[in-house]
């Protein structure tokens, strides 16, 4: 297993949503079925790192997925925003960590209220930070 | 004489911004908010007979693009203390402006919930007077690495 720190972000980022996308509560099932193949042959990518910009994926797994771990590694959708009621803004944020190295990608977006929504932005790599802020409540 | 520990929410946010738009106007082509609201949205004296500030769309716009952060009448300080993109607040609601009033009695914060469609933009002339009070929270963000 190729190691979270040194794998490329296309193939990091690809990796954490073929995970989720593979969750055990999706349609495609980690044991008894092929869903990699099944994966690749979906979204007509031949590698898993296709997926990084692979707009129409990240958006599934925005909806579908939470967490899912294969071969020692962990996928999270750590932070996401957009949709009904929450303006044009349209985002996720994953994470894949193989428990010593932990990385997080973004891929922004938009939001329409009358069409197409689409994670079309290039996905690029973040960094946690932590900020205070007012809540007027 | 009225004090901002008397008044009601919907009376702080109407004086509010009465004195931001009045006291704290600082637009380079208009030179009064009326006069960018007549432009911009037709807001005419005659249009809005009846209607308050916080009623009138052109009165929030005019708020939002052509005002400072704070003002005062000499007795009463207003200030636009945040809205939901800023970054100076934290809010579940999709779109909103919160509102101070402080004079020797009190400040008081008042929100006004408004909303979003993503054809026009934001509207605030209808929508919900709530008072509010800050608290600070930690948030995460998702910042590019360098």
């Amino acid at each position: 297993m190729t190691s979270v720190k040194d794998m490329s972000l296309e193939e990091a980022a690809g990796t954490a949503i073929a995970i989720l996308l593979g969750d055990p509560n999706h349609k495609y099932k980690h044991t008894g079925e092929d869903w990699q193949a099944e994966l690749k042959a979906e979204w007509e990518v031949e590698d898993f790192s296709e997926l990084s910009d692979t707009g129409g994926a990240w958006r599934e797994a925005k909806y579908e997925a939470s967490e899912d771990t294969f071969d020692e590694l962990t996928a999270k959708v750590v932070s996401e925003y957009g949709g009904e009621g929450q303006g044009d803004q349209y985002w996720m944020v994953v994470s894949l960590s193989d428990g010593n190295t932990t990385r997080y990608f973004r891929k922004d977006g938009y939001y329409s209220s009358y069409g197409e929504s689409d994670l079309d932005g290039t996905t690029y790599e973040v960094q946690p930070t932590e900020r205070v802020v007012v809540f007027y409540e | 004489m009225t004090t901002v520990d008397t008044l009601t929410v919907s009376q702080g946010i109407e004086l509010a911004l009465s004195i931001l738009l009045t006291h704290g106007w600082e637009s380079e082509y208009y030179e009064s908010w009326e006069k960018y609201a007549l432009d911009n949205y037709d807001e005419s004296e005659e249009e809005t007979e009846g209607y308050s500030l916080q009623e009138r769309q052109g009165a929030w716009e005019a708020l939002l693009e052509g005002t400072k952060r704070e003002a005062t009448d000499g007795t009463v300080t207003a200030r636009y203390v945040a809205n939901q993109s800023d970054g100076l607040a934290h809010d579940n609601e999709t779109y909103f402006v919160v509102l101070s009033l402080s004079d020797e009695t009190a400040t008081r914060y008042f929100k006004r919930d408004g909303w979003y469609a993503s054809y026009d933009g934001g509207h605030l002339e209808e929508g919900e007077n709530t008072e509010v009070f800050p608290h600070s929270v930690t948030i995460t963000d998702f910042k590019e690495s360098k």
